[in-house]
């Protein structure tokens, strides 16, 4: 694996940063242009669609009752149930009908990166054309490796405390992982109880969906209701207010 | 004689493909009129992705319950149904059907964590992606995610 290159790319979007960044094999030429064009516009895309932010998205049309039977796309009808699926099965602690009114953008960004990646970057990694790819959306991230590959993901968990050190260090082939957090998110997220509080969640899954959904129902369920929820079925690190890692 | 047969035989053939022709495209017509109409007034399905240049007229769709196209996710399959009216949406119903395969599966190659107390910043070099909930608001600038790929560069 000495020989293979690790290339990054940044691609702005959806008013966030996202990190492309793909391993070519030993010997092989890959020109990423196309490649990262091709995900700039569909990210694009999805966030006219979906910005909470544009009048003129989907989204927005939607919420003021305006949205034309036409533009009822097959995209929007997987959004919408993704996101009632969500506030189910989290018991409501992550809820995209908030104040009434449909937002799912808690859950579009996750979705876009997990879409993205088995749209674009995942038939790259079956045809052996890469041997690993990731994408990472302002921390949140969707990563895979080829099947011949010895290549592994080194995936670092931010601290809250101090954003410069990491709190603990994953190795990932495919995979996904989110982080939530308190102290930068302005505080949207409602918290069901005062026991176990939680300043940041992090939860690993084979899909970003899953992982971004549970991450942000963890900040709002505290530790305690958040495992009885979950039962274990995830790896997480989970810190609670003083700092200490109450659950991993 | 041989010429009167073949004079007959050449008529039948052009007939013959004369008709075959009209029935041919009459058929498709009849087809396709009848999967336009079908889709319009019964509907079954609503989906407005990629619609072809001829359909790309706002079809008005009358007051109903339209149900769109099931999807697969980790909690059961759901299917979204809108109900219509005035050409509007009004109300979005979910419905969801159990699905076997919905378990979470275990994160392939995945080691136990490794945290702060054995030396991780020594280790951090060769870190190539950072998972963390500062980013969203102050871009990856200045962050570790950055520092580690300037180190990487």
């Amino acid at each position: 694996m000495t020989n293979s290159k690790l290339l990054t790319h940044h691609i702005k979007a959806m008013g966030m940063p996202f990190l492309v960044k793909i391993v070519v094999p030993v010997g092989r030429n890959f020109r990423a242009e196309r490649l990262l064009q091709e995900l700039t516009q569909y990210l694009q895309r999805i966030d006219r669609d979906f910005s909470p932010f544009r009048p003129s998205s989907l989204v927005c049309q939607f919420q003021r009752g305006e949205l034309a039977a036409m533009d009822f796309t097959s995209e929007f009808q997987e959004v919408y149930g993704i996101a009632s699926q969500a506030q189910k099965i989290t018991g409501g602690a992550f809820d995209p009908f908030f104040d009434g009114t449909y937002d799912p953008t808690g859950i579009v960004k996750g979705w876009a990166i997990q879409r993205a990646f088995t749209r674009y970057l995942q038939p790259l990694l079956t045809n052996e054309t890469l041997a690993a790819a990731a994408i990472n959306g302002a921390g949140d991230m969707q990563v895979g490796i080829s099947e011949t590959t010895d290549f592994r993901w080194q995936v670092g968990v931010e601290d809250p405390q101090d954003r410069q050190q990491l709190l603990a260090r994953y190795q990932l082939g495919n995979g996904a992982m989110a982080t939530s957090g308190t102290s930068q998110h302005g505080e949207h997220i409602v918290r069901q109880g005062s026991q176990c509080q939680l300043q940041q969640a992090t939860v690993l899954a084979d899909e970003l969906i899953t992982a971004d959904v549970w991450a942000t129902a963890a900040i709002a369920l505290g530790a305690a209701r958040f495992n009885r929820l979950t039962n274990n079925q995830f790896s997480t690190i989970l810190v609670d207010q003083t700092d200490r890692i109450v659950h991993e | 004689m041989k010429k009167i047969t073949q004079a007959c035989l050449a008529l039948i053939v052009t007939v013959a493909i004369v008709i075959d022709g009209y029935l041919l495209f009459f058929k498709n017509r009849s087809g396709t009129v009848q999967t336009v109409l079908s889709s319009a007034s019964s509907s079954s399905t609503v989906s407005a992705t990629s619609q072809s240049s001829a359909t790309s007229k706002r079809q008005s769709y009358q007051n109903g319950t339209y149900t769109g196209k099931a999807t697969a996710t980790r909690w059961g399959d759901v299917q979204v149904q809108a109900v219509i009216k005035a050409g509007k949406i009004t109300t979005v119903n979910v419905l969801k059907y159990p699905n076997e395969n919905a378990h979470d599966k275990e994160v392939n190659s995945q080691a136990l964590p490794v945290y702060k107390s054995e030396t991780l910043t020594k280790q951090s070099a060769k870190i190539q992606l950072v998972s963390g909930a500062s980013e969203t608001y102050k871009g990856f600038k200045g962050s570790l995610q950055d520092a580690l790929d300037q180190a990487e560069a």
